[in-house]
């Protein structure tokens, strides 16, 4: 076929580089894939120290390097002194030695460190004021809040707005950005909470009575375990369902209003770093009254909330629209309980109330990554995601997947389950009567009583597969090694560890302790006590 | 199958603070000759009243008898006694002579006893030792882990 007769076929194909040359030219405007020849010049020799809103803090490449190991080293003394190869005293050299090491370092690195700026930073501020619905109930949806309770009688919010570009745009096309970005206040009922019983039964029947006729009864059984599946999906709003709710949010950071640039940074024989980042934020302040509930949602940020008096305080991943793994994620006071789903709290310190948590996706990001070498790829994790549980007076119940877990004067029932992380409990003064316990799968259990904790509590100290140590004497917390069956899970399995000699009791039968050690693990009914299960963990328990 | 935890105890636990502290001042001054005839006496009841106790706690009744322990005890004061009294040489050393025997006779018993106390006595001397590891060790993990979390993070 020659070329005109295809052209005869085909019409528009004589249009085609004229088309071609238009997309060349959107494409440009919309995508970063140019921004590579746009580097920003950083000096040369240089590494990324951290990362900053708007650009980097790069230092020279030679000194980071040799942080970098000494740091490395730090974790060796941190393997060698958990697995007990090592004594304390000569970890403690050790540590002095590699502490005074890195404090000049880092020392040297701050004082060499410069910021490149990767994109121009644009600013502005919105406020409002509102009084509260007669339910007191108050939602925030946004991706950086901050929460501070106060006393006023109203709602304040202020919003810091910000905007980011690479080039030099006109002022009025900044000033529409940030104008894009404001502050939405509703009063009414909030649809993300779902239906109510009532709303879903009258679903149901009329499902039933127009369709249900025509499936079989396995049909409609396994139907009714999705419906049922569906009820359970955000049942933690129940209490928002049918009532006027009072919901602030922020117009303008939707996926589609925000787009994306690309800030890029380029070192001479350095790092060369291009990172796709948004171009709008905004950062939320709410002063807020004291209330019947207030529910904070998203929020991957950041968000600190600051001595709040409220029922209870609901905090869930839910409809943030962008996200920062190096965000801070506090609460450090609040008079009334904490219910927190899949949220990356890094610290509850000040709690007058009972904590409640679920947290089983991974929130680590420091230390994961692909390496490549020769024909073999390594997907490394994490390290584990640290977080602190400071001062609650009624107790916690914490499921978490894998965190770093620190625990220190909580009073009330301490109930764990941190499956494949480490956790670390002081208990410093006498524990409630009631069954505590901290249970994992892999993860380290450490626990160190003062004697009036010691005195106030049986414990028991268990491992299917992993190591136990204590310094409390056999005679007060006595050795037992034994095979039986795993009543959680009917296999049969070895178990050691060791437990309370009390005086003037008879210690537990085997047969007994089988069936504590299944309640331990189902946490149902079982007698009192500081109950501490890992599976294939090490185990510590220290009286101090 | 079920292996009840007792099996394979290794040592018998002292269970009395005050009595094991007696015991070991009591032994230790033994071992430098400067034990007085009070001393041994105390160190004679601490004996007997061990051993019952012990014998109670660890022993199983189809091997031993109180009655058993009583005499090995009784037999193992005399010894003591005589070795204090004639300046014989150190307590350990008598200990090594009569735990060589294969049999369980009264004196054995009571040597197995006494070199079980000598165990306990050597553990409570380095146990000020033991506590204290153990809660460096946690303190310095615990300061390792705020120096890592120290030195992995820049602020802005």
């Amino acid at each position: 076929m020659n070329t005109k007769l295809f052209l005869r076929y085909v019409p528009y194909v004589e249009f085609m580089p004229l088309a071609y040359a238009f997309l060349c030219v959107i494409l440009s405007r919309t995508s970063g894939a140019d921004d590579w020849e746009k580097h920003v010049k950083a000096p040369p020799n240089h590494a990324v120290l951290s990362d900053t809103l708007n650009g980097w803090y790069l230092v020279p490449i030679a000194s980071k390097q040799v942080y970098d190991e000494t740091v490395r080293r730090l974790e060796s003394l941190q393997t060698e002194v958990e697995s007990g190869h090592l004594k304390a005293n000569d970890a403690k050299v050790e540590l002095v030695e590699l502490t005074s090491q890195l404090t000049v370092l880092r020392a040297t690195l701050q004082a060499s460190r410069v910021h490149i700026a990767g994109a121009e930073i644009h600013e502005q501020t919105e406020t409002i004021e509102f009084e509260m619905g007669p339910e007191k109930r108050l939602v925030i949806t946004a991706n950086h809040v901050r929460v501070v309770g106060w006393e006023g009688k109203k709602v304040k919010v202020e919003l810091k707005k910000t905007v980011l570009s690479t080039d030099k745009k006109p002022v009025k096309s900044v000033e529409d950005e940030l104008k894009a970005i404001r502050i939405v206040h509703q009063l009414g009922r909030v649809e993300f909470a779902g239906q109510s019983d009532a709303q879903w039964d009258a679903q149901e029947a009329e499902f039933m009575a127009k369709e249900g006729a025509n499936l079989s009864k396995e049909q409609l059984a396994e139907r009714r375990v999705i419906v049922n599946e569906i009820r359970q999906i955000r049942a933690y709003h129940r209490d928002l369902l049918d009532k006027d709710i009072d919901h602030v949010s922020v117009a303008g950071l939707e996926f589609n209003n925000n787009k994306s640039i690309t800030k890029s940074v380029k070192s001479e024989g350095g790092v060369t770093r291009m990172n796709l980042i948004r171009q709008r934020y905004a950062e939320m302040t709410v002063y807020v009254p004291s209330c019947t509930s207030l529910c904070i949602r998203g929020a991957r940020r950041g968000l600190q909330v600051e001595n709040l008096i409220v029922s209870t305080l609901t905090i869930v991943d839910e409809d943030s629209t962008d996200s920062d793994e190096r965000g801070r994620f506090d609460l450090k006071g609040l008079e009334g309980n904490l219910v927190c789903i899949n949220f990356p709290l890094q610290t509850i310190k000040k709690v007058k109330g009972h904590v409640w948590v679920e947290s089983t996706t991974e929130f680590g990001f420091q230390g994961a990554g692909t390496t490549y070498r020769d024909d073999l790829r390594d997907m490394t994790p994490s390290r584990q995601f640290q977080v602190d549980v400071d001062e609650v007076t009624q107790g916690v119940d914490l499921l978490y997947a894998r965190v770093l877990l620190d625990l220190a004067n909580i009073q009330g029932k301490i109930n764990v389950k941190n499956e494949f992380g480490d956790t670390h409990l002081v208990v410093a003064s006498s524990m409630a009567e009631t069954t505590h316990r901290i249970v994992s799968l892999t993860g380290r259990i450490d626990v160190e009583l003062s004697s009036a904790a010691w005195d106030s509590v049986n414990v028991l100290a268990v491992t299917n597969h992993g190591g136990v140590r204590t310094n409390i004497p056999r005679e007060q917390f006595d050795e037992l090694d034994l095979t039986g069956p795993d009543k959680h899970d009917n296999v049969l399995r070895n178990w050691s560890g060791f437990r309370k000699v009390v005086a003037d009791e008879d210690l537990m039968p085997v047969f007994d302790l089988l069936d504590r050690f299944a309640a331990i693990l189902n946490d149902t009914a079982r007698a009192n006590g500081l109950d501490l299960i890992t599976r294939n963990g090490f185990l510590v328990v220290v009286r101090k | 199958m079920i292996e009840p935890d007792d099996v394979n105890r290794d040592s018998l636990p002292l269970h009395n603070a005050a009595l094991q502290a007696e015991l070991a001042a009591a032994i230790e001054r033994a071992r430098h000759r400067v034990a007085s005839p009070e001393m041994v006496e105390r160190l004679t009841a601490s004996v007997l009243q061990l051993t019952h106790k012990d014998a109670h706690r660890s022993f199983s009744p189809r091997y031993l008898n109180t009655v058993w322990i009583r005499g090995g005890a009784i037999a193992a004061t005399i010894v003591l006694l005589f070795s204090y009294g004639f300046q014989q040489p150190k307590l350990p050393e008598v200990v090594q002579e009569t735990t060589s025997s294969t049999s369980i006779t009264k004196i054995s018993l009571v040597s197995f006893n006494y070199s079980k106390i000598e165990g306990d006595l050597d553990r409570a001397e380095t146990k000020a030792e033991e506590v204290s590891e153990g809660i460096e060790l946690a303190a310095i993990r615990l300061e390792i882990r705020e120096s890592l979390e120290r030195f992995y993070y820049w602020s802005q």
